[in-house]
Parts: structure tokens; C-alpha cells; sequence
């Protein structure tokens, strides 16, 4: 059965079309990466899935129900929202944050029970930051902020993560280890939904990928269908070529790169028309 | 970057929020009997000195009987206890919970250790309808009631500013608070301008300074009961305010109405702080500056952060009320002396301070 079903979405603010009849189906288990260039819509799009803002026309179907019918509350305990790395203005402990996980499973001046805290714990477990759990928030290195959300999203409940930019602000070594524990947990069941700059993420997790440019869905597949050089030449307007290595998996190399020495890096570029 | 380097304030708040709630009720164990010393203390403090046993000889007599009192010692020491300092003293603590819980509330939602309970201009709604209601009525009832009637007046023209336009509802709150505290300081100065410069003047500039010296039995309870109901409201919310003070687009997804939710607390903290210019006046400082100290103590939760920023609060109160009538022979203005504390102690803090809004 279909999980979550984008229908003929479109949205926009008042004088500016954001979206343009948008159709996905995602199904359990997929992790789902969207492509697109800044101010493509790929954050609304998220938005709308997590029910924050309502399409104008359309509509998003999770298990089949309409998404606008549905408590907020329901809609968080099916899916959890894991935005780009922030800097928590207070130094909560990664407990704390975890916890907060449990409120879409309470009522008005709730407390922590012992089963919120024994599931939190068990959360903390599964992503292997047991040992953070005292620790301040706001020292932690980025990666650990992470996956302190990611974290928080199991101790919700959700089977379903979306996340805007997850790995945006990631050392290379942090972004590597959040796809790693994506992968994993999509064994187990999970569906990710998450945007990023970077097609090499897609290609690293080699699922399924979803192009959008200018408010419409310019391609949609698997990703070694989709992610190819005429897709992110249109898609970036970046000359790319992506290539197979020992015909296992893919990587994207820039022209710049391949064809170094001629006429110099960069000046076939045509300027992206300034949106963001 | 953080310093590596954790100053010793910082190494007891981490000691006492990892603890377990055994340790927590132990500080609100060890703030509660503080504040009760504090009270008590106060009691005896004054310029008439009384002994803290003469005080206890009162209580036995006033409740039980017990014990002996001459009655003339008795008239003096009633009207002095009950109906001058006891009435002081509650005020200080009321005053002093309900700036620093309002402080922490709008600090938490929002997302900015730095703003304080007159973001959204309440103390200067507040500051002109009391200054309206000395010229304009003679009765201080009157006074009293266009006090908060202005300072809940400011805080909806901030909202109705904010309401107005579409965006980011956490800035457009601010800034709406900028332009309708501008307003109401503006509208201030007008008032001092048309004011009877020999007696309104003085006693509008004199209100402004802040005091508990005003304060009445009747009046107390009028107004406490409102302000220890928000309080308890919203230490009740406090897991919500942990999830706001993570911004907007989380709350939501966290399945909280984020809206109502905030408007119901800027609600609750406006009638407090509301309620703490009509008892006392203009007091500065201190739901900025507590709300900070009690976080380096326990941490940010507002589980443990609301109650324990309301005690630490009302001690704080308390004893900044006994020094500015014990230290010099005049008494000086209570928001003069918080301002005057309050401001280097800033000035110091600041450093350790997280940044807000990115």
C-alpha cells in the first residue's frame, strides 16, 4: 500500500507559484531523495508533507487518508521532521531533546512518564548516542546534533522521516555516517524523504531520486535512471558527467575536472537566472 | 566556538541537571527554605527593629494565645507586621516570580535567551496608563485598573502588528513590540509634558522608579491571585515551551498548535507582568537577568527552569526590597536598585549568553 501519495499538489503565496501540480507516490521502506536547485521548491514541497502549510490545489494522502483531516498531532506521530542542523539557542541535553520526541503522544500538561524515558533511551540506543545523553546539545559536533534528531524522530514513533537538508553543514565524515545509519533503518522499515545540494548523497544510497525544478517534477526514478548528465545539466545548469565505476556504482565528476585546460573552468557556464 | 574552559557557574548546572529528580527536589527543597528565611528575615528588618523571637512571641500570641504581650507592644507590632511589612514582603515575592517566570516563558518562545518580559511592551503600556489614570482620576483604584489596562493594550497592538502581516510570526512579535513600546513611551512623555509639574510630575516620575511601598492588603490579593494562577498555568506548559524554544517549523511537527499555544502564554505572561506595574511600578531587570542565573543553575528545561526561576525570583526580590530601604536612610527605588545590580551583572553574563536567532 501506498504511504504517503502527493495528488495534483500545487501551492503558492500570493503573487508567486511555488509548486505546479505535483504527483508522488511513496511507498514503505523507499528513502526518497529530492533534487533541485535553491528556491525550486523543494523545502515547501517537505512542508506540505509534514502538513505545515496547505496546498492550494490538491492534496496528500498518509495511508490513504487526506493529510489536511488529520490531527497534528497524528500527523507527527506518523512522521517526524528532521530540519537542517541548527545551533539550539538553549543547551538542553540531548535527553531533553530526545524526550521532546513524546509530546504528538501527549495531552495538555503532560509529564514524562517512565515509558516516555525508557523509549527515548532505547532511541538514543538504536543511533548509538546512549552515551550522549547528558551532554548539552549545543556542544556537540554537528554530525551528533544529527543524529540526536534523528533520535528524537524514533522516540516519536514516526516510520517516516522528512528532512530538509540533513546533511548540509556535515563534515565529510558526518554525512557519510547519517546515510549509513539512513540505510540502515530503512532496513528496518523506515521511509526517508530528504532534500539535498548534493546528487552523490542520492547516488551513495541509490534509491530512488525526485528532480524539481521551477515548482515542477522534471524527473523521477531510480537513480541510476534519473541522475545522468542532461538531468543535472538542465537540473543545475552544471556540466557533470556521471560514470560508472567497475559497474557497480556511480559518481558525478565536473566537467571542470575532466575536461581541465579547455577555455578555461567554468566559462561555457550559462549564470543560473538569479531565484532563491 | 565554545571555550573549552567551563566556568564554575556551569559546572553546577551541569551537576544539578544530570542528577536525578531526588536532586532536583532537593534544590527546590533548599529554594523554598531559603525563600522562607528570606521572608521571615525580612520581618524583622526595618527601621523600627524587631528581634526575630519578638516576632515569633507575635505569630504564638496573634494564633494560639500562647505567651504573654503587652497590648500596646501588640497594636504596634500588629500594624507594623501585617499591615506594613508582610504586605511588602509578599509583593516582593510576587512581583519577583512573575517577572522571572514571565521572563523565562518569553525567553524559551522566543528561541532567545536575551529578550526580556517587556518584548512586547506591556511594562510600557503599563508605565503610561498609570501615568494617564495620576493625571486624569483622582482614585487609585482607578489608577490601578488603566495600568493594566494599558499594558494588556500594548501587547495587543504588538500581536495586531504582528497579525497584520505575513512572515516570520517570531520577528514580526518583536517588532511589533519595538513600535508599540516606542508608542507607548512616546505617549508617556506627552503625558509628563502636560502633567502639574509640582505634584502629578514627581509622583508619575517617583511611580516610574518602581517601589513596593504602595502596596495594601486589599490589593495584594486582588492582584496575586491572578498572578499565582499564570504561574502555575504556565508551569504546567513548560514541556510545550521546551519544543517552541526549538523554533516554529519543529513545534508544529511535534504536533503543537504553535499558534494558540504562544498567544495563550503571551496572554498569561502579559497579566502577570501587567499586574506587577500596577503593584510596583517599573522594575527592570529582573526577567532578564533571573531567568539567566536560574539556567546556570538547572539548567534550560522548563520543567525545573519555571518553578525554580519563580523561587530564585522572589529571593531575589526580597533582598533587593531590604536593601533599598535598609541601605541608606532614604529608601531608594526598587527598579532603580534592580536596574543598578541587574546591569553589570549583565554586562558579565553576556559573554556566557547563547545567541538568539541564529
Amino acid at each position: 500500500m501506498l504511504h504517503i501519495s502527493v495528488r495534483g499538489v500545487s501551492f503558492g503565496y500570493t503573487n508567486k507559484t511555488v509548486l505546479r501540480d505535483i504527483n508522488i507516490d511513496i511507498a514503505h521502506g523507499e528513502i526518497v531523495t529530492l533534487l533541485g536547485p535553491n528556491g525550486c521548491g523543494k523545502s515547501t514541497l517537505i512542508k506540505l508533507m509534514l502538513g505545515l502549510y496547505r496546498p492550494v490545489q490538491g492534496s496528500i494522502y498518509l495511508d490513504g487518508v487526506d493529510i489536511s483531516r488529520l490531527a497534528s498531532k497524528t500527523i507527527a506521530r506518523m512522521i517526524a521532521y528532521v530540519p537542517q542542523i541548527h545551533r539550539s539557542s538553549f543547551p538542553y541535553t540531548v535527553m531533553d531533546i530526545v524526550l521532546m520526541g513524546r509530546i504528538p503522544h501527549k495531552t495538555f500538561f503532560f509529564r514524562y512518564s517512565k515509558k516516555d524515558i525508557s523509549i527515548a533511551g532505547d532511541a538514543m540506543e538504536r543511533l548509538s548516542i546512549s552515551h550522549l545523553a547528558e551532554r548539552p546539545y549545543t556542544e556537540l559536533s554537528g554530525g551528533e546534533r544529527q543524529l540526536t534528531v534523528v533520535a528524537r524522530a524514533i522516540a516519536q514513533g514516526a516510520r517516516t522521516l522528512i528532512m530538509d537538508e540533513p546533511a548540509t553543514g556535515l563534515d565529510y565524515g558526518n554525512q557519510l555516517r547519517l546515510l549509513e545509519e539512513m540505510i540502515r533503518l530503512s532496513r528496518e522499515g523506515y521511509t526517508f524523504i530528504k532534500s539535498t545540494h548534493s546528487p552523490e548523497h542520492a547516488l551513495w544510497v541509490a534509491d530512488r531520486a525526485v528532480m524539481i525544478k521551477n515548482g515542477i517534477i522534471m524527473a523521477d526514478g531510480k537513480c541510476d535512471q534519473v541522475i545522468n548528465s542532461e538531468n543535472l545539466l538542465y537540473l543545475y545548469n552544471a556540466r557533470v558527467n556521471v560514470m560508472w565505476v567497475n559497474n557497480v556504482f556511480q559518481i558525478c565528476v565536473p566537467h571542470a575536472v575532466s575536461d581541465f585546460g579547455q577555455a578555461g573552468a567554468g566559462a561555457g557556464y550559462r549564470r543560473h537566472p538569479g531565484r532563491c | 566556538m565554545r571555550p573549552k574552559k567551563r566556568s564554575t557557574a556551569m559546572g553546577i548546572r551541569k551537576e544539578a541537571q544530570s542528577g536525578p529528580p531526588v536532586k532536583r527536589f532537593g534544590i527546590f527543597l533548599l529554594l523554598f527554605l531559603l525563600l522562607l528565611f528570606m521572608a521571615v528575615g525580612s520581618l524583622a528588618l526595618g527601621k523600627y527593629p524587631l528581634a526575630l523571637c519578638d516576632i515569633i512571641n507575635f505569630i504564638l500570641f496573634k494564633f494560639s494565645h500562647v505567651g504573654q504581650i503587652d497590648p500596646l507592644r501588640y497594636q504596634l507590632q500588629e500594624s507594623l507586621l501585617l499591615d506594613i511589612r508582610l504586605p511588602r514582603i509578599l509583593a516582593a515575592i510576587l512581583v519577583g516570580a512573575s517577572l522571572s517566570v514571565s521572563g523565562t516563558a518569553f525567553q524559551a518562545m522566543f528561541v532567545n535567551p536575551l529578550v526580556s518580559p517587556g518584548l512586547l511592551g506591556v511594562l510600557a503600556g503599563g508605565s503610561f496608563g498609570a501615568a494617564l489614570g495620576m493625571v486624569f482620576f483622582k482614585s487609585w483604584v482607578a489608577v490601578q485598573m488603566c495600568t493594566f489596562l494599558f499594558g494588556f493594550a500594548a501587547v495587543l497592538i504588538s500581536v495586531g502588528i504582528a497579525k497584520m502581516h505575513k512572515g516570520n510570526t517570531i520577528l514580526l512579535l518583536v517588532l511589533g513590540g519595538v513600535i508599540s513600546g516606542a508608542l507607548f513611551t512616546s505617549l508617556l512623555s506627552v503625558i509628563k509634558y502636560i502633567a502639574d509639574p509640582y505634584n502629578q510630575l514627581p509622583a508619575i516620575v517617583q511611580w516610574l522608579m518602581g517601589g513596593l511601598s504602595m502596596v495594601d492588603r486589599k490589593s495584594l490579593l486582588i492582584t496575586g491571585i491572578p498572578q499565582v494562577a499564570s504561574i502555575v498555568l504556565i508551569a504546567l506548559f513548560s514541556g510545550y515551551l521546551n519544543a517552541l524554544s526549538m523554533g516554529d517549523e519543529e513545534a508544529r511537527a511535534l504536533g503543537i498548535p504553535v499558534e494558540w499555544v504562544r498567544l495563550f502564554l503571551i496572554f498569561l505572561a502579559t497579566i502577570m507582568s501587567a499586574l506587577t506595574v500596577v503593584m510596583a511600578g517599573m522594575i527592570g531587570w529582573v526577567g532578564l537577568i533571573i531567568p539567566h542565573v536560574t539556567r546556570m543553575l538547572v539548567g534550560p528545561d522548563n520543567k525545573v527552569l519555571i518553578p525554580a526561576s519563580a523561587l530564585i525570583g522572589a529571593i531575589y526580590l526580597i533582598v533587593v526590597d531590604d536593601v533599598s530601604r535598609m541601605l541608606f536612610n532614604v529608601e531608594i527605588p526598587i527598579g532603580i536598585a534592580t536596574s543598578l545590580i541587574g546591569i553589570p551583572f549583565f554586562a558579565i553574563i553576556l559573554k556566557k549568553a547563547r545567541r538568539g536567532w541564529g
